[in-house]
Order: structure tokens, then sequence, then C-alpha cells
């Protein structure tokens, strides 16, 4: 595997040369400050470039393309980062070895730039058939949280923690904010795109990464280079503790618990934290959390445990009955306890270590995997493979006990079971 | 040891059946890090009511997944999960209308995970304690289950669609079939099923296949099975009308779903084979309602619907289209999509370009032992085989054919069903 630089004037290009896997990819990742995005202009606009083009005009003449690039996969999303917002457009194609085209690997390249940089924008004005299905599928996105309990109890609880922060924001909006949406929104939201933000195009495959770099440096043009933008991570204030219970119309209870914490260290955000929620709750069902909620006292069939390191949260969940939720508190606070007591044994300890490292190496038989990993170690300074290894073998019980101190609880949330319908 | 090779795409499985009945299949990739391995039981949620040697059995609905939970379990000793944790491997099982599946994918000690597997699944014990223990957990696990509309979806349609076949309720069984289950009936399944005859196991990664080989045979000459009489499944006759034509049910959808789904009994098709047709009708979905379809991009325009998908499988002796969507106006659409069923094209170059595109798919299938061992599992399942030419199969596929399969299907056994906002 092979990893390499090329800089040009206003973006980066990365690439991995590798023969591992018999598809490749190519990712242009655009990175902005959040605070200057409105978030469903964005994503509309993400999905428009993906749906309509000056040379394909409909998604479905798109998709034809595609199909003849030997069943290519072109993808357009958008990802909240704390302060960060990536865009990012993915096309998946075949290694050119298996296709008799000689120009396929030039003419796969030329697919994703022509979208990026000819878009529906005919005469300034975007493609109104597109516009209005794309707004009104984005319409029926901004209520589909309800359809899945544990979606609505998270938007509802990061509204109690994090009303005026980012954290709580939702990327598809508000039906009103979506309503408001203009064609001129959706231009004025591309030449940003190309303005506010950091390019980085990532490629993987085995490929003549020289020859990629040619047709890459020939064909995409972006012309400002932006150069400073904020840490990704979130100032979120630690809030004191409150306990909120709303009914829902769910067959299930859903308890959510936060943990919050104030300042930590580089290798406890990046390494720690990794043991910190493989012990508590990530450990196929013989984590703390399975074990008091699951194994010992039979309260639920699930738990989850997520980390959002850029928004500085931990959030606990799990379905139960609202009858059990004293019961599943305790135990949750027990298990907390345990991790600030650091009561985990050498040989437990050493096992969750030796599983959180046969994970990293399962990425490495994961060209996605590789690809985001190389791209958020450029781009946000995250952890290398070999970083990641190296630091999460020092990591000791004291660490994880000294930064199981650091967590306090600032919410529980309770989204209670509506009686008639709990399947009983 | 058979070598199957997979014609035109440079790959080999190799394949051993055991003294023992148990069918082994193994693909090596010299690149791969991780590995996989998948042991596989041909009997699931649906399999209530059987003989053998004539004795009738019946057990509740939910019985298959309770006893996957079981097996999950040890008495006296660190649960399946824990001992693939130790191995620094990731474990999980899963129960479905006629299968249950065990599965690790590790890095390390791909021996000891083998013989961890086999030794959880055939070396059992049960106890009252534990399963009385995992009652509530899988009570929890149904009504985790009953806010999920695709389920909801799925056993509601079934109901509509049969009137014997046991798929109507949940697989995970009610409340009811839940509190009744007992460890008489979990070991009374158990050794009617879990015997290795009944049983497929499939290792993929980076490995020396006759170091494998070896390893699984040697861990069943120390555990040895007596000779297996399979039980008979209760045959259903099944009419080939539908249950009920038209329902509206509540679930958590924001915006309605509408199904339609077309009952075909499978002898209609009885020229073809199994892979045949169920590709030849992916096709003529996929160039019909499909994304690249004229029929979606003017429902879209229209703003008639949000999404448009399709579906075809084989279900007992029926094979099943399933087109489903998210519209303000399913009435409206619900026409429009019947008269479309009655009234499909079959654009030659349509149908040439996706079979191109599912040719690369099947070439990029060969890759991650994950995929590859699913893959295979998958066939094991709803084929009873893996095919070495499948290439070869798809190429073969051609319009006639296509348009015959077509004329086959009678449209007259239709359901529709729309879940509404609770």
């Amino acid at each position: 595997m092979k990893y390499k630089e090329y800089l040009f004037d206003s973006f980066r290009l990365l690439t991995i040369k590798t023969d591992k896997f018999k598809n490749c990819i190519i990712d242009f990742n655009f990175l902005e400050d959040i605070n200057k995005i409105n978030l469903p202009k964005r994503f509309l606009l993400t999905s428009y470039l993906t749906y309509t083009s000056k040379k394909y005009h409909s998604k479905r003449e798109m998709l034809i393309a595609l199909e003849e690039l030997y069943n290519s996969d072109l993808n357009g999303t958008c990802k909240k980062i704390g302060n960060l917002f990536q865009t990012n457009f993915r096309l998946e194609f075949i290694n050119p070895k298996y296709v008799k085209d000689k120009k396929y690997l030039e003419k796969c390249l030329s697919f994703i730039i022509e979208i990026l940089l000819n878009p529906n924008f005919s005469h300034n004005k975007v493609d109104e058939r597109s516009f209005e299905i794309l707004k009104e599928q984005l319409l029926a996105m901004c209520d589909s949280y309800k359809e899945s309990a544990s979606a609505y109890a998270k938007y509802n609880s990061l509204q109690y923690l994090f009303k005026d922060s980012i954290t709580s924001k939702r990327m598809c909006g508000t039906k009103e904010e979506v309503l408001k949406i203009t064609k001129e929104d959706l231009i004025e939201n591309y030449q940003n795109l190309f303005s506010e933000s950091k390019v980085d195009i990532v490629v993987i495959g085995n490929l003549d990464m020289g020859e990629v770099a040619k047709i890459i440096s020939k064909k995409f043009i972006k012309k400002t280079i932006v150069e400073n933008l904020p840490s990704r991570i979130v100032d979120n204030k630690v809030m004191d503790l409150k306990q909120i219970t709303e009914e829902g119309k769910y067959a299930q209870t859903k308890l959510l618990v936060y943990l919050q914490y104030k300042d930590i260290t580089d290798f406890e955000q990046k390494y720690v934290s990794n043991l910190y929620c493989q012990i508590l709750g990530s450990a196929s069902n013989t984590d703390k959390l399975a074990y008091y909620l699951r194994i010992k006292n039979s309260l639920a069939y699930y738990r989850s445990l997520e980390y959002s390191s850029a928004n500085k949260y931990f959030l606990i969940s799990t379905g139960i009955k609202y009858e059990n939720t004293k019961k599943a508190l305790k135990y949750i606070k027990k298990a907390l306890k345990e991790m600030e007591d650091g009561d985990i044994t050498d040989e437990y300890f050493a096992i969750q270590k030796e599983k959180i490292l046969s994970n990293i190496i399962m990425g490495e038989d994961d060209e996605y995997y590789l690809i985001n990993n190389y791209y958020y170690h450029k781009a946000l300074l995250a952890p290398s493979i070999e970083q990641l290894k190296e630091n999460i073998s020092k990591v000791t019980i004291q660490d994880v006990k000294n930064f199981a101190k650091k967590l306090s609880i600032s919410l529980i949330y309770i989204l209670k079971e509506t009686k008639n319908n709990a399947g009983n | 040891m058979q070598e199957i090779k997979i014609k035109g795409l440079d790959e080999t499985i190799y394949h051993e059946i055991l003294d023992n009945g148990l069918n082994i299949y193994l693909w090596n990739n010299s690149t791969s890090k991780s590995f996989k391995g998948i042991l596989t039981v041909f009997m699931g949620a649906d399999d209530t009511e059987f003989s053998i040697l004539n004795k009738k059995y019946q057990v509740h609905r939910g019985s298959a997944h309770y006893l996957e939970h079981m097996v999950c379990e040890n008495v006296n000793e660190k649960s399946y999960l824990e001992q693939f944790n130790e191995l620094g491997s990731y474990s999980n099982a899963y129960t479905s209308s006629n299968y249950t599946t065990y599965e690790f994918v590790g890095t390390k000690k791909l021996k000891e995970n083998i013989l961890t597997l086999l030794k959880n699944v055939f070396e059992k014990e049960f106890s009252t304690d534990i399963i009385e223990r995992e009652k509530n957990p899988i009570l929890e696990e149904m009504r985790m289950r009953l806010d999920n509309p695709t389920i909801i979806k799925n056993f509601t349609l079934n109901e509509m669609l049969y009137k014997t076949y046991p798929n109507k309720i949940d697989l995970i069984g009610t409340s009811k079939d839940i509190q009744a289950i007992n460890k008489k009936e979990i070991e009374m399944l158990y050794h009617s099923f879990y015997h290795p005859s009944n049983m497929a196991l499939i290792i993929t990664g980076n490995f020396d296949v006759y170091e494998i080989i070896t390893t699984i045979k040697q861990y069943f000459l120390k555990h040895t099975f007596s000779s297996y009489t399979k039980p008979q499944i209760k045959k259903y006759r099944e009419n080939k009308s539908v249950n009920n034509k038209n329902l509206i049910k509540k679930a958590n959808v924001e915006i309605p779903e509408l199904t339609l789904a077309t009952k075909i009994p499978l002898k209609n098709f009885a020229k073809y084979d199994l892979y045949t047709i169920l590709n030849s009708l992916q096709l003529l979905l996929a160039t019909n309602f499909g994304n690249t379809s004229l029929l979606k991009e003017e429902l879209l325009t229209k703003k008639l619907i949000y999404n448009l998908y399709f579906y075809v499988y084989k279900c007992y002796d029926y094979i099943i289209i399933e087109i489903t969507c998210r519209s303000k106006y399913p009435k409206e659409v619900e026409e429009i999509l019947k008269n479309k069923l009655q009234s499909l094209t079959i654009d030659k170059k349509d149908i040439e370009r996706k079979i191109a595109s599912v040719i690369a798919s099947l070439i990029l299938s060969y890759e991650h032992p994950e995929d590859v061992g699913d893959m295979i599992n998958y066939y094991l399942i709803n084929h009873q085989k893996i095919y070495a030419n499948e290439k070869e199969l798809l190429e073969k596929i051609n319009i006639k054919d296509i348009e015959k399969i077509y004329n086959l299907i009678d449209f007259s056994q239709m359901v529709s069903l729309t879940l509404t906002n609770k």
C-alpha cells in the first residue's frame, strides 16, 4: 500500500495505491466552516448535483451513463463534523484492468468532474423540475426521524442539551427552513461550495496515480484557496443534570443518558476514549452496560454507546419497559462508577485492547475504511492506522479510570411508551 | 475435496461433505487480513410443525429465534459472544424464516475461532435459569420490532398473501408465544434440527484450505453424531388465491407507504430454473420500475411518489413480485402501478446494459471475506447450491426468455397494503 500526496494550487490529491481491491474509489471532499452554511440548502445542493447536470439532464440519464461505465456508482453525501461540514462526492468504479476500453479511467474521472463543474444551471437558472422533486423529497425527510423511536428520542433530547448549538441541528433542517429555499439559493450555495471550502481529492485503487494526477490537474478547476478553518470541536458547555420524560407513540420506552466533559487531553480523546467505550458499552455483550442491563438483570435487549468527540458527549441508550426505568438508571450509574473506580481486570483490559486492534486490522481489508482514514488523518489530524495501533497499545487502566472521572451525567431523557401500544 | 471453479471470474470455492453430512465451503484470498466463519442451520422461524418417524411435533412461533439466543449462552461457561470476544473476534447470530446462522469475523487465530463456533453450536446444554433470564430481553426485542414499520409491513403482507403459511406473525413470535417457550421445547427443536447434515459451514479469508479442513475433520473425529432423520416439515397446501386483497394499517410512517405484491405459482415457470426466473424478473422490473425507468422518473416529476423499490423472491411454492413506494396519493399510484405491471416493456438495449452491470458487480463480489461468505450463504439458503457458471447464466438470459417468463405471470392475485401514520 503506497500513500502519496500531490499538492496543487487550490486543492490536494491524496492517493493510496494498492492491488488489494477490484474496484477503485475517487472522493472529492469539500470541507467548510459549518457556521457559514445553511444545512438544508447544502443538503439540497448535494442532491441536485448528483441528480442532474448540464450533460445529463435527469437522474435517469445520469444513471444510464453510470451503468455504461460498468455499473459505476456516484454518491453525494453531507456530514456534520462538529464545527466543520464535509460535502463528499464519491465515484466507485471497476479496476480498468477488467475493462477493454483503454480510456475507461479517463472517462470515469471526467464523469465525476463533469458532474461537479458543470451543474445544470442553464443561463444561471436551476432546472425547475429537478429542484421541485428534490425539495419535495427534502420536505418529506424533515419528519422521517419520527419513524424510528431511537432517532426521535435522540433528536428531542439533543434539543434539551444543545438547543442553541450546531450539535442539535439536523442536516435536512425543518419544514419551514426547506420551504424558504429558492432556486437562487442553490446557485449561491454552489458558488460557496467552491469558494469557501478546502478541497481534498482522495483516490484508492490499483491505478497509475501519476496518470490520475495528470487527468485531475488538467480537468478539475478550483480558483479560491481556503487556508484556515475552525477547530472541529464544538465548545459545548457542560450542563447541570436534568431529567426529562416525554410520551411517545412507540411500543418501547427509550432511555437516553448523556455524559459530558470539560477538558480532556488529545491522547484521551483519540485513544483512551476507545478503551472507555469498549469496556463500558461496546464489547459484544461482555461490557459493563450489557452485563447489568441484559445479562444480570434482564431489563433490555440492547444497549448502545455513542461517542461524539466533535460535540463532546457520550450517549448511552437502551430500550426498556417504562416501569424498569429506575432500575435501568441505577445500573447505568453503577457501571459508570465502576469505570471511575477502574474496576477492570488486567486480563479483560488486555482482551478489549486486542479487540480494538483487531478491528483496525479488519479495516485494512476495507477500501472505505482506508480512504476515509487517510482523508481524516490529513484533513482533520485524526490518527492514522499506524498511530491508532501504536497508541491504543499504550493506554492503561489508570488512563481509563482518570478519563472516566472527567465525565458527568448531564441529561437523562426518557421517551415513555404508549400504554396501548406496548405489545403485551 | 471438490474444487468448484467459478467460470470467468478466476475464483475457486472448495467444497467437502464430511461423513456426518456437514457441507463445508472454503474460499481463500491471499491478500485478506480478516476472515469470516458462518455456520448455518437449515431451520428457521417457519419450521414450527414437523414430524419425525411419523410422530408429529409442534412448537411455538418464535422458538427457533429463542433457541438461537440459547445457543449463544452456556451453562457454567462463558457465553458464545464472550468466547469470541476473548479471541479478539466479533460474533453474531440471527434467525430468519427458514434458517438460523451463527458467525464470526476476526483477524487472528482462525482455527480457534472455528473450534469455538463448532463447540458452541454442537456441544450444547440448556438451563431453565438461563432460558428464563433471557425471556425479558427477547420480549424487549419484540417490542423494539413492533416500532419498526418495515417489520410490520413484512408480516402484514404475508398475512394478506397466504392463507396457510406460518410467516404471518413476526419470526420472534408474539408475547404469548415467547412467554410459553420452555426448556423442553428448546431442547426438542435443537435435537431435531441441529445435526451436521442439516447445516453448512463456510470459511472465507486468507488460510491454507487443507489445514483448515483438517482442523474441522479432527474436531468431528472427537465429536461423533448418530445417524440423522431429517424432520419432515409440514407441507402447506396453499391455494394460489390471496387471503386479503386490500388493507390499510397504522404504523410509524410519516408518509404513507404503498406495497403491491403479486403471488405467482412457481409451477407456472416449470420450464425454467430458479436462477433464470428470479434474474429475468429482476431485469424486467429494473428496466420498468428501477432508477433508470421512465415510470419512476415520471412519478417523481409529478410528485406522486418519493421513492420506488421492487423485490422478487421465492416464498415456498410461489414467486412474489413486490413493488413499494412512499406516496401521499397511494390510491392514485396504486392504479398506475397496477396498469404498468400489466403492460411491462421489454427493451433489448436496456436489458443488455443491465446484464453488463450485473456482471460487473459479480466480478467485484469476490473480494471481501465477509461479502463472499454472505454470498455463499445466500445461495445455499435460497438456491440450495452455489453457481459455478453464474456469469454464463447471466450472459444466457435473453429477451425471448424474459418475454416468455413475463407471459407466464398471472396478475390476478395481487394485494395492496397501505401503511399510514398512527
